[in-house]
């Protein structure tokens, strides 16, 4: 065989690994690209619900928390402990009457909701109703019954916890049952290995949750659109109804994300990448450089919706009387 | 041996070979595109189990009348659930398990075929001519063999479930 023919074939045979590797990494980032954003959205979602049913009432420490979730060295990876509290009364106490998340919102939605109202007098939050002896006896029952705005018909979601239950949420997904997959040894973020994929779940995020309270009957169309719902049919025929205004939390996430690959491809750029070459002093090629997984952020959600989607990738949450 | 023959032996050993070939890349294509399907239906119990910590039983049986008719082809047989997906009801972050999963017929010239009507059973243990199964025997014998067949694709997730069920422990 000519030398020629062999040089040929070596470089034909090399050419066509990488193409064929190409494809194989092209095929996987469409398809396993799209169920992480799928599941990532639907974390978050069940956060959301998750928190609206409000288990931490249920004085069953079970219900409060979930296990911490482990990660290859056996080390704590993501933490199953949901709330700052340990008791039902103290995690109400640090979700609404301490929170200056949820004074702040309440302050920002001023004599919708009479309910809300009288709440809002018992905690010193300036409110639509008068400061009566009636009012802050008929707030302080509501605060010591431990109604919340999710009681009341409200949509009120707490940022910090859940995120901490959507970052639980993409770990136990996206780990597949195997603790194996969650990398709490390679630097100091926790990561969990998917398909080619790094999922970074501790760094998942709620970048804001936007409210939007909207009157089903003044705001029908737009209402509609975001729920899909058939405002003849919820029995509110005047726009006067406090039930007819309706809060809709729209939940943005981001959930910082790399690609590593599943073929050798990357191990090899790897290798050349990080393999310096000296020159031609009769000097020999050294590990030189550094090859970085580069991050990026999936974000997504919102009232909105991204808008980089054929179809809106919106995340919205709301309750009704 | 003459240019003549030498082209004919050649032809006569190429033929076969384009024909195999062809049909390999049509297996490829064939492959890759049910593999696709049994992704895009398995992405959608995948979501329906992690909404309800299982495959409740309205979902159940529209995704398999989905699979039965509209997936199976004749490339594609046998597309079911995996025989441990959950589907009874558990509590939020219990692991469950959703899979699906296929045959895969490969394609292959001079495949041997079932003849439709009266099909000759064989003799049987005695040496005895065994006798002929009617048009409903024979159907239902077809159906037990895609019902009893290795499944060679098989997509399957170990997720948590992540709704919360107030009347379970």
């Amino acid at each position: 065989m000519a030398v020629k023919t062999i040089f040929k074939v070596l470089i034909g045979t090399i050419v066509a690994i990488v193409i064929s590797a190409l494809f194989i990494e092209i095929l996987n980032i469409a398809l396993v690209g799209n169920q992480i954003n799928m599941l990532s959205k639907m974390a978050f979602k069940q956060a959301a619900v998750f928190f609206s049913q409000e288990t931490y009432k249920r004085e069953d420490v079970k219900s409060i928390n979930m296990p911490d979730i482990m990660g290859i060295n056996g080390a704590l990876a993501v933490s199953g402990k949901f709330y700052d509290k340990d008791t039902p009364e103290d995690i109400y106490d640090s979700l609404y009457l301490s929170n200056t998340d949820f004074r702040m919102w309440a302050s920002n939605h001023h004599g919708i909701w009479e309910n809300l109202e009288y709440l809002k007098v018992y905690l010193g939050i300036p409110s639509s109703l008068s400061l009566t002896y009636d009012n802050y006896i008929q707030g302080e029952f509501y605060a010591n019954s431990r109604m919340t705005p999710l009681n009341l018909g409200i949509t009120y979601l707490d940022k910090q916890t859940i995120e901490r239950i959507a970052r639980w949420n993409l770990a136990s997904i996206f780990a597949n049952g195997q603790d194996t997959m969650i990398i709490n040894n390679d630097g100091p973020d926790v990561y969990v290995k998917y398909k080619g994929f790094r999922v970074y779940v501790n760094n998942a995020r709620i970048t804001n949750i936007e409210y939007k309270v909207l009157n089903v009957i003044n705001d029908k169309y737009e209402f509609e659109s975001l729920t899909n719902l058939d405002t003849s049919k919820l029995g509110i025929d005047s726009a006067t109804d406090e039930r007819a205004n309706v809060c809709i939390a729209g939940i943005e996430y981001s959930v910082p994300i790399a690609y590593e690959g599943v073929t050798p491809l990357k191990q090899i750029m790897e290798f050349i990448w990080n393999t310096r070459v000296e020159g031609l002093n009769n000097s020999v090629s050294t590990p030189g450089g550094t090859y970085t997984i580069v991050e990026s952020d999936l974000t997504a959600g919102g009232i909105d919706g991204n808008n980089n989607l054929p179809v809106p990738g919106r995340l919205i949450f709301y309750v009704m009387k | 041996m003459g240019d003549g023959v030498k082209t004919i032996f050649k032809t006569l050993i190429k033929v076969p070979i384009i024909i195999l070939a062809s049909y390999a890349v049509f297996n490829v294509f064939a492959f890759l595109l049910s593999y696709m399907k049994l992704l895009g239906v398995s992405y959608v119990a995948l979501q329906t189990g992690v909404e309800n910590n299982y495959i409740p039983p309205n979902e159940q049986s529209t995704l398999q009348y989905y699979m039965t008719n509209s997936l199976e082809t004749g490339v594609l047989s046998n597309v079911k659930f995996t025989d441990d997906t959950t589907f009874e009801r558990k509590q939020y972050g219990e692991e469950i398990t959703i899979g699906v999963e296929a045959k895969y017929n490969f394609i292959w010239p001079l495949m041997p075929t079932e003849q439709i009507h009266g099909e000759f059973e064989g003799l049987n243990s005695t040496n005895n001519f065994g006798g002929y199964r009617t048009d409903a025997e024979l159907e239902q014998a077809r159906q037990d063999k895609i019902d009893n067949s290795d499944t060679n694709i098989v997509i399957k997730y170990n997720v948590p479930g992540l709704r919360y069920y107030p009347d379970l422990d």
